[in-house]
């Protein structure tokens, strides 16, 4: 284990000993890698999602795409939130070493283990994946996986914590997909409901 | 507390309509739609969303050194004054993100809703007979006629049953 968290903290090193080098990279990492950002473009472009559709199929696919993701997202925060409270309490690298990290961002005071955002980021790509496929999810990784990198970089998580924010982002979505399969058909009632309304 | 919630919502406000406006130009839904062309829809929307994003990262500063995240509870302590030390940023937590946002994102959908039906009240030409027979339902039928008027369609299908 301790082989495991030095090769961890290696790595973190590695890639924050980046940053404050090049300024145009230390401020495209701050965009991609702070808390609004990407998470309200994925947002937005599930809104689009819901309405933005020319045929019926269209529709179909996509405001099931965003039941899912928005199951998915919510999974993933209840078992992040879960992991932060009895998980184990590993301090922000910025607490660990504040002489040693490049921290870009304002510091955090709660765990650094699992990282949220990876989390929150890959179950919407992944949730996008698997109902949707195509270029869409292909942008919606490459986000993701910018996020995960910007977080290292700004200096707020070390590797580890994101590979397991990935893994419970990915397990999430997974999860959000059998379990809308599994009690259907009340996803397909709450779309029927609100096109009652004129809302889907 | 309250400034830096406004300045999100707004930021969040601002994206949305313009997500709205675009979505409702590329599915064809005129009565979603502030203009009679789609392509003004287009402009508008990148306008609003760009301009969402600049005044949030021009005027909210989300990147102080020293952070405090916000709760409800200290808006409603706080309202509009700051108590933290100076240099001290606000931010917001992942659960007061997602509420907010998803008020912000309502409010724009009343706004777009309110406007367009407003500004379109005239969309449909059709009587109101032949809409009962022929218009779809959902948001596809929101290409004919306006929210306003499929809400009314609603209630006039309702009392008609009666």
């Amino acid at each position: 284990m301790d082989a495991i968290i030095s090769a961890d903290e290696t790595l973190f090193f590695w890639i924050n000993g980046i940053a404050g080098k090049v300024p145009i990279l230390d401020w495209l990492m701050k965009l991609l890698g702070d808390d609004y950002f990407v998470f309200a473009i994925m947002a937005l472009v599930l809104l689009f999602l819901w309405f933005g559709f020319r045929s019926a199929a269209q529709r179909e696919i996509n405001q099931r795409a965003v039941l899912c993701v928005a199951a998915a997202v919510g999974l993933a925060a209840i078992v992040i939130h879960l992991l932060m409270v009895y998980g184990p309490d590993r301090l922000r690298p910025s607490d660990a070493y504040p002489d040693l990290v490049n921290l870009l961002t304002y510091a955090r005071s709660d765990p650094s283990f699992p990282s949220e955002s990876a989390a929150v980021s890959f179950a919407f790509a992944t949730g996008i994946l698997l109902t949707k496929r195509g270029i869409l999810a292909a942008a919606m990784f490459l986000m993701a996986v910018l996020v995960c990198f910007a977080r290292l970089y700004i200096g707020v998580h070390y590797p580890l914590d994101i590979v397991a924010g990935v893994a419970i982002g990915i397990l999430a979505s997974l999860a959000a997909f059998g379990i809308l399969r599994l009690i259907e058909p009340l996803p397909t009632r709450f779309i029927g409901f609100m096109r009652k309304l004129y809302l889907a | 507390m309250l400034t830096f919630v406004g300045v999100y919502f707004l930021f969040i406000y601002l994206a949305s309509l313009g997500v709205l406006q675009i979505a409702a130009s590329y599915a064809n839904l005129n009565g979603l739609s502030f203009f009679r062309r789609p392509n003004w829809g287009y402009i508008f929307g990148a306008l609003s969303i760009v301009g969402g994003f600049c005044w949030f990262y021009i005027v909210g500063n989300p990147h102080p050194d020293v952070g405090y995240a916000i709760t409800v509870s200290d808006i409603f302590r706080y309202g509009w004054s700051n108590p933290m030390p100076p240099g001290t940023g606000l931010i917001l937590g992942a659960g007061e993100s997602v509420l907010f946002f998803l008020l912000a994102v309502g409010c724009a959908f009343l706004t777009t809703i309110a406007f367009s039906s407003i500004v379109k009240f005239r969309l449909s030409p059709r009587t109101t007979e032949e809409k009962k027979v022929e218009a779809p339902e959902g948001l596809e039928a929101l290409r004919e006629m306006t929210f306003f008027q499929a809400i009314t369609r609603i209630l006039r299908n309702g009392k008609g049953k009666e």
